[in-house]
């Protein structure tokens, strides 16, 4: 039976769960019994106390919504242009090889290496920060973006044709629900990565839980530095819920297409 | 009378693949056209020309008078052979489509949708998504979305294929209804020799691709058909065999 969004939050999460706590067994095996040397590796327990002691000193609580504003404000910039672009290079022929090139030789370029450019470019550390998680989510939106609008069924476009729709109506009627899948893909997609370079983008000392690794990692606290990286990761499994989420609901008549396995 | 729709000396390669050989015929005002032919010969190519949809590469369209264009396409009804609805589209949303892009909403609309849903036999599944429904259930929506805006010329390309013998007999019916009713010009393209001496005024034979007119039968017999009449079956035959030789050779 296909799932629908309610389904998929009803749905007890048996094998989810047990992923993560097959995962968390085996960190306490190698930890217990100093499979690895303990400053390398810190135990659950030191974690989670070093997540309270961070959380009880205001740290996280203050780092947490600056990374958040990091990730809406870059990734929403990165959106907001890729999806005019990406839509232009998948139906008109002439952007595709305007931009193409561009994007090929900006692609390669680490979100990292964007930092120099950042700092010198703009003047609050800020929009410096999101601007490198821009650069972290642009590619991924704006590639699958213009799949999307690049695979347009054709006779689709033709039957809105033969209703003597205009242009405009077809991209709108046609073009850009063909496309959506692909769009929510990059978006998905993006946002991960987006979420991946929140690091690299508080690593030059804007406010949020990358800042924070950082400042773990000089005072040797590496019990503290896995503690912000387990709330990066979780933080990261719970965008790619809600855009699952997101995904179910717009997509509902996608239900049911695609195969599985039994 | 003045025709409605001229094909005149139309021809049609794909690379070095000659697929209309100076196809030319009239419709006229009200007239129902069936078109058959071996397959691969060229009628889908013949129907998207008459759309506009491909470019002839010599000879020329006119539909009232004018070179195919999307003005004009706001009064022809489109059934394509591969049913093509939109996925994302539930089958009423499908039905609605041409009437969206008339500015057709409301009350209204609906009820016109409806109601042609329920022509072809629908009612039920308008909330069905198109990969939820059958073969033969898709192209009855591709019907009812073409039909729905109420065109002045409908162009069907093998609209009926792949639905059981009793279904198509119904729709049949049902086509010839709407069209003694309403006087639509209707392009029909069929493999079914049967259901073009039912439907016709007119059957036009294509030859074997480079599909040429071979011959224009005018059926006439009275309406409403009996399909088991002598006269029926001796067109019946007749055509059949003008077929036979294409595929034969
Ligand atoms: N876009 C295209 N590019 C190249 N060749 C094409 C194209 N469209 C059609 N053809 C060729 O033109 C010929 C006629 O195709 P068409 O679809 O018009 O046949 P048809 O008479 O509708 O056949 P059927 O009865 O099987 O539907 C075929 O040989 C096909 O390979
Ligand atoms: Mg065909």
């Amino acid at each position: 039976m296909p799932l629908t969004s309610r389904d998929l939050i009803k749905r007890s999460l048996t094998v989810e769960i047990s992923a993560i706590l097959t995962f968390l067994a085996l960190w306490e095996a190698v930890a217990r019994f100093k499979l690895l040397p303990a400053y390398a590796l810190p135990s659950i327990e030191e974690v989670v106390a070093a997540l309270y002691s961070q959380a009880a000193l205001g740290n996280l609580t203050y780092a947490l919504p600056h990374s958040l504003l990091h990730l809406a404000l870059g990734f929403a910039a990165a959106f907001a242009v890729a999806l005019p672009l990406g839509m232009a290079m998948g139906w008109y022929r002439t952007a595709q090889r305007f931009f193409e090139p561009l994007i090929g030789i900006f692609r390669p370029i680490p979100p990292i290496a964007w930092i120099p450019f950042a700092l010198l470019f703009f003047v609050s550390l800020l929009q410096a920060s999101a601007f490198i998680i821009f650069i972290g989510a642009f590619f991924p939106l704006v590639t699958n973006i213009f799949f999307g609008f690049r695979n347009v069924p054709k006779q689709l476009a033709e039957i809105a044709h033969s209703f003597g729709a205009s242009e405009r109506e077809i991209l709108l009627k046609v073009a850009f629900p063909s496309a959506l899948p692909s769009v929510l893909t990059g978006v998905k997609v993006g946002l991960g990565v987006a979420w991946m370079c929140v690091v690299a983008a508080e690593m030059f000392g804007a406010p949020g839980l990358g800042f924070m690794i950082m400042q773990m990692r000089y005072v040797h606290d590496i019990a503290g530095v896995v503690a912000y990286m387990a709330v990066i990761g979780a933080l990261g499994l719970l965008l790619e819920f809600l855009v699952k989420l997101l995904e179910r609901k717009l997509l509902k008549w996608k239900i049911g297409l695609v195969a599985e396995g039994i | 009378m003045k025709p409605e729709i001229i094909a005149d000396s139309l021809v049609k390669r794909f690379n070095d693949l000659l697929v209309l050989n100076h196809v030319s015929f009239n419709v006229y005002p009200g007239e129902f056209l069936c078109i058959v032919g071996p397959s691969g010969c060229g009628k889908s190519t013949l129907i998207r020309i008459l759309l506009g949809l491909e470019k002839p590469d010599e000879g020329r369209v006119e539909i009232h008078g004018h070179s195919p264009n999307p003005r004009m396409c706001k009064c022809i009804g489109y059934v394509p052979q591969d049913d093509a609805l939109f996925p994302w589209r539930t089958v009423l949303k499908n039905v609605l489509f041409g009437l969206e892009l008339k500015n057709e909403n409301g009350e209204k609309a609906l009820e016109k949708a409806h109601q042609t849903i329920k022509m072809v036999g629908l009612s039920g599944f308008e909330n069905y998504y198109p990969h939820q429904l059958s073969g033969g259930m898709r192209k009855r929506v591709a019907l009812a979305r073409a039909v729905a805006v109420d065109p002045q010329i409908l162009l069907m390309d093998e609209p009926f294929a792949n639905i059981d013998a009793q279904t198509r007999a119904l729709l049949q019916v049902e086509l010839m209804n709407i069209w003694s009713r309403l006087r639509k010009t209707v392009v029909f393209v069929t493999h079914n020799v049967e259901e073009a001496v039912f439907l016709a005024d007119r059957v036009l034979v294509l030859t074997k691709r480079p599909a040429k007119v071979k011959a224009e039968i005018p059926i006439e017999l009275p309406r409403p058909r009996k399909r088991l009449s002598p006269q029926f079956i001796s067109v019946r035959e007749r055509i059949i065999r003008m077929l036979k030789e294409e595929v034969s050779i």
